[in-house]
């Protein structure tokens, strides 16, 4: 049963991959996405229900671990040749770098005949496989219709989404196989895969951009990679297990034997996109929609996070926790500042993506269990609303052929539907009692004793309000009198990811309670001797608080609802806006006199603060600044 | 004693209905006694109910279907917020559902497609970046003094928190002056006479809509009232004396300042205000590091 | 007398606007606003937008150009709403008229209710004039009303 399950998790889209590489036709292509994506949000679900526990994959003639070390031989052999390519010395060198690790851990050390479990999934693990699976095969089915606008858009000859599909699925098994890797060596092979995965992706469209962009996005995670090896090899050196499991139960640890876990971290910093590595997800945009949603919301950065959240326990009340705070939260606030200033759609996701994970990972560093469950619920519903918002822009991209917000001024009137699921994305983003919030405030609460994070926290919960309120205000701008605008057709699979990604979003943020009484709480109780969190009724307590998610939630939904009710009833009469007067009757309804009594069009735009807020004016010294709070975590422990 | 249902009915009901009176009542001294400082007499002291009225009895021509919709949530928001404060919830619950309705007000504003209203938008949202930020710290110091963000949870302490967070009086009347739309940070819309950019996020809203403003003003009013009265809990006249004063500041602070610009208050707030509660809050706590 | 109409009559918010006046009518009406005559005393306020004005002030002569202003400021204004004009410009054309430009009198654009003569015209004529049109809204309300009553 349990073989099974793990089986469709994280073979079959290996599997099911190659298939999509190798059957060129798009019908086969199709079901096998479809059945792909069906199957793994059943075995995640069969997986939730079955309970945790360890696993290790039968032997049955297939040496599993050897299997696994040439895997990662043939990876870096690739990220090798990537680097001979491109003649990047600093690819090759760090992957010769992992190579070398790889080959002395291999051959020399010894490592075989552990006899801890490979896979073992706990509730930590079982949320991540169910966003994973769900989400992420949400956005394998969204893919499908725009992929093939995307190619329609592009004017390529020959298709390219055999192998976009088969990444896109790989992405996904790999992804199910690093959250329930207990063997770190395992962990580590499935790491590497979402790089290649997310290197091939990034580069998809071939065009300078995209090329120049994946290998940066190569190099970046490769540093993550070297300082994983590193610390795998330091494991080693010290004696010391490498599977996760083993490793949190061998106890608290100082010093020196914190440094492989503070490398560790610093692979997850790469992977989650914290400063100074936020370089490569912004580059990716430049792949094709689905890509980023996939690398936002249910994987790839979460893979970052989870790795960091799953060491928590090993250096609880240590000095990594203490930086390992003060970094996310130096990236929330950053990011969060950065993303001001943007004016390009998904520039201004992929900030917030990085500010909300720095508040994950400095959720992950403030390691009480109320704060690790701030991080949990964040993950959750993170994912689901930034999977919705990129694909929203996608479609808003396909259809102004821009992913300029100015450019998406008074949408609302054009494609009425799309608007109001990125609306919903948003709001859900930053308003109670939308989830997203509900865990805002969790981790606001559990920072309240940490004077540092706190104020970060507090300035960077700020800035997000301002630049997401910005984005929606262009979006919902209409000319009054206008009549009430016609909803757009779209493809079947677009409206279906966007209802059930929306409905998921309603449904678990009314649920906030439960979820984390029933789901979260279990997760940190396994590490942490309380939860820190729970629920009464349907509200959400902690030990400082409570939210009273579903009188909250009635009553704005009836605030809502009443005044729609009453204007369907009654209609507003529209009339033309205040211009001192100088109105011209006109098609738009917003034209003007001016000189020489001749007609102009209103225009607005945004405010982006270029004074305050550019990214010319403040990377330059939030890079050193990260940097240097990277080399104080690892100094602080060698000294 | 405020967990007893009985008395949460009641309390809940003058959040409801007697909060606005006062909140009006207040908005009446406040055009007196600006007028006084102005050398004139003033409109009578329920001269805001009157204009309420008035509004309620035209007919409105404004905006468009989302700024009705959001103008509502923006009240219903600002009562639940009220609400959730005088029943002794969560004080960072309250603070997230007032952002909640400033975030509505402000999309409202955006959603005409008009240049006051939308100049006014944007400003608000500075605004709300101005003085969130101070709520929050004020919010926080609470918890570091009483252990819990629960509201009534002031209502047990010993000490009235203003001897621990006397600072946090200079943070309130910047944040009544930011949040009341007071010179000299009137930026988005402005009160009385005074006008800004027409008026800033208010322009398109006429009648009765413009009325849901005018109430959620006099709400706003007894919200911060409730938030000042928290620093003397132990004696509830003391704190609305407390509360009085704070007005009385931001009113004479109104009527002596000019304008400024949105960079001026997010300077001042985030220059002066900031730092003055982040040194309140370091003295706090050093004093509960030194406690353990 | 209703409620409604006490508090319109309670809290009239005023529009001044300018057509073309010499200024010396204007200056007049912010008079009203000084200490001196107070007319926040009587719930009056100045405001600048057309959509929260109940009273449109009016100062100078209707020209070609102020004219479709006028009109379109008049429209944007919400029911009921009363229209003053300050000064003999605004009541006639004064002595404007007859200019190549001049219309004439306001009530050559729209409807005026209340008509203050004066060159230019007093504070006191002024704060009547408005007193005197706030009299009249109960009456323009019922006129509303019938005529609304007799669209429907
Ligand atoms: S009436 Fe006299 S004072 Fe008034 S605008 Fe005309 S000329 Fe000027």
């Amino acid at each position: 049963m349990k073989s099974g399950i793990l089986g469709l998790l994280i073979v079959m889209p290996f599997i099911i991959g190659i298939l999509c590489f190798f059957l060129r036709n798009d019908l086969v292509r199709r079901f096998l996405v479809i059945g792909n994506a069906l199957a793994l949000i059943g075995a995640s679900i069969a997986l939730a229900m079955s309970g945790n526990g360890s696993f290790t994959p039968p032997h049955e003639g297939i040496n599993w671990g050897q299997l696994i070390a040439i895997g990662d031989f043939f990876l870096l052999a690739v990220f090798i040749y990537l680097g001979i390519v491109r003649k990047s010395p600093l690819i090759i060198g760090l992957a010769a770098l992992q190579t070398a690790g790889l080959i002395w851990l291999e051959f020399f050390a010894g490592i075989h005949g552990e006899t801890s479990p490979a896979l073992y999934g706990d509730y930590l693990s079982t949320i991540m496989v169910l966003i994973i699976s769900i989400v992420g095969s949400i956005t394998t089915l969204y893919a499908l219709p725009y992929m093939q606008e995307h190619e329609h858009h592009i004017h390529i000859p020959v298709s390219k989404q055999p192998r976009f599909f088969m990444y896109l699925t790989l992405f996904l098994g790999a992804m199910n196989g690093l959250v329930l890797s207990n063997n770190m060596m395992w962990m580590y092979f499935f790491w590497e895969v979402t790089t290649l995965c997310c290197v091939m992706l990034i580069r998809h469209n071939g065009d300078e951009e995209a090329v120049n962009n994946s290998y940066r996005a190569l190099w970046m995670n490769l540093i993550g990679g070297v300082a994983i090896m590193g610390g795998l090899v330091l494991l080693h050196i010290q004696h010391r297990p490498m599977a996760f499991q083993e490793l949190i139960a061998g106890g608290r640890y100082e010093g020196f034997l914190l440094l492989p876990i503070a490398l560790l971290c610093i692979g997850g910093f790469t992977k989650a996109a914290q400063m100074p590595f936020q370089g490569w997800l912004l580059g990716a945009m430049v792949a094709p929609t689905p890509v980023s949603a996939l690398l936002h919301s249910s994987t790839m950065v979460k893979a970052g996070v989870y790795l960091i959240l799953r060491l928590a326990p090993a250096f609880e009340n240590t000095f990594v926790t203490k930086m390992v705070g003060i970094i996310g939260a130096f990236t929330f606030v950053a990011a969060a500042m950065l993303a001001i200033n943007q004016s390009n759609a998904k520039k201004v996701l992929a900030y917030s993506t990085i500010s909300n994970l720095g508040l994950i990972v400095s959720c992950a560093g403030i390691n009480t269990p109320l704060a690790i469950s701030a991080a949990i619920l964040l993950i959750i519903f993170h994912a689901i609303s930034k999977a919705m918002l990129f694909m929203a822009v996608g479609v808003v991209e396909h259809n102004i052929e821009s992913r300029d917000i100015e450019r998406m001024e008074g949408l609302l009137s054009v494609m009425p539907f799309t608007v109001f699921i990125m609306v919903i994305g948003i709001l859900s983003m930053i308003l109670p009692p939308f989830g997203a919030v509900i865990s805002k405030w969790v981790s606001l609460e559990a920072t309240a004793k940490m004077p540092v994070e706190m104020f970060l926290l507090v300035m960077g919960s700020a800035f997000t309000v301002l630049f997401w309120t910005k984005w929606i205000g262009r979006l919902l701008e209409t000319t009054p009198g206008k009549p009430t605008p016609k909803m757009e057709k779209l493809p079947f699979f677009y409206v279906l990811s966007f209802v059930f990604l929306a409905v998921t979003v309603l449904v678990l943020s009314v649920m906030a309670g439960p979820l984390a009484g029933k789901v979260v709480a279990p997760a940190v109780m396994q590490y942490y001797p309380a939860a820190g969190i729970g629920q009464a009724q349907m509200n959400l307590i902690n030990d400082a608080g409570s939210f009273p998610v579903l009188s909250i939630f009635t009553v704005i939904l009836l605030a809502v609802i009443i005044p729609v009710l009453y204007l369907r009833m009654k209609e507003c009469p529209g009339s033309s806006v205040y211009m001192c007067g100088e109105n011209i009757a006109s098609s738009t309804g917003t034209a003007f006199r001016t000189l020489k009594d001749s007609s102009s069009e209103m225009q607005l735009s945004g405010y982006y603060f270029d004074h305050f807020f550019s990214e010319n004016r403040h990377i330059p010294w939030m890079n050193p600044v990260a940097v240097i709070l990277i080399i104080v975590l690892i100094g602080g422990l060698c000294f | 004693m405020f967990l007893n249902s009985g008395n949460t009915v009641l309390i809940v009901f003058m959040a409801v209905f007697v909060a606005p009176l006062i909140g009006g009542l207040l908005m009446g001294i406040d055009r007196i006694l600006s007028a006084r400082l102005q050398g004139r007499i003033g409109p009578p002291i329920l001269q805001p109910f009157y204009d309420m009225m008035k509004l309620m009895s035209k007919k409105p021509i404004s905006g468009t279907k989302i700024q009705i919709i959001c103008v509502f949530v923006y009240l219903v928001s600002m009562i639940l917020s009220l609400v959730l404060l005088m029943t002794g919830q969560d004080l960072l619950v309250m603070v997230l559902v007032l952002a909640m309705g400033s975030i509505f007000f402000i999309l409202g504003g955006f959603s005409v497609k008009s240049p006051y209203s939308n100049i006014g938008a944007q400003r608000e949202i500075l605004q709300v970046l101005a003085y969130e930020p101070l709520i929050i710290f004020y919010v926080v110091a609470i918890y570091l003094k009483t252990g819990s963000f629960m509201t009534f949870k002031v209502f047990e302490l010993k000490d009235p928190l203003l001897y621990s967070m006397p600072l946090f009086v200079v943070a309130l009347i910047i944040i009544m002056v930011i949040k009341l739309r007071k010179s000299p940070f009137d930026l988005s819309t402005s009160h009385h006479a005074h006008q800004e950019l027409v008026k800033g996020i208010t322009t398109e809203l006429s009648g009765r809509h413009l009325a849901v403003i005018e109430l959620v003003h006099m709400y706003e009013m007894a919200l911060l009232m409730v938030l000042a009265m928290l620093l003397f809990a132990t004696n509830l006249w003391i704190g609305l004396a407390l509360g009085l004063f704070c007005l009385f500041a931001t009113i004479v602070i109104d009527n002596i300042t000019a304008r400024l610009t949105w960079s001026d208050m997010l300077r001042f707030a985030w220059k002066i205000g900031v730092p003055i509660t982040a040194l309140n809050l370091a003295v706090i706590y050093y004093f509960s590091i030194i406690k353990k | 007398m209703s409620s409604f109409d006490t508090s319109n009559i309670k809290s009239p918010w005023i529009l001044h606007y300018d057509t073309g006046s010499c200024n010396g009518c204007d200056i007049e009406v912010l008079a009203c606003l000084t200490p001196l005559y107070d007319v926040e005393r009587f719930g009056i306020l100045n405001v600048g937008n057309p959509r929260h004005a109940d009273i449109l002030v009016i100062t100078g002569a209707a020209n070609k150009r102020s004219a479709r202003v006028l009109r379109n400021l008049y429209e944007q204004m919400p029911d009921p709403k009363m229209v003053v004009a300050v000064g003999i410009c605004a009541v006639s054309g004064g002595v404007l008229h007859n200019c190549y430009n001049v219309l004439g009198g306001v009530d050559k654009v729209i409807p005026v209710d209340v008509y203050v003569p004066g060159c230019a015209a007093r504070p006191e004529a002024i704060i009547d004039g408005i007193v005197l049109a706030l009299q009249k809204i109960p009456e323009k309300r019922k006129l509303l009303k019938s005529r609304e009553a007799k669209t429907a």
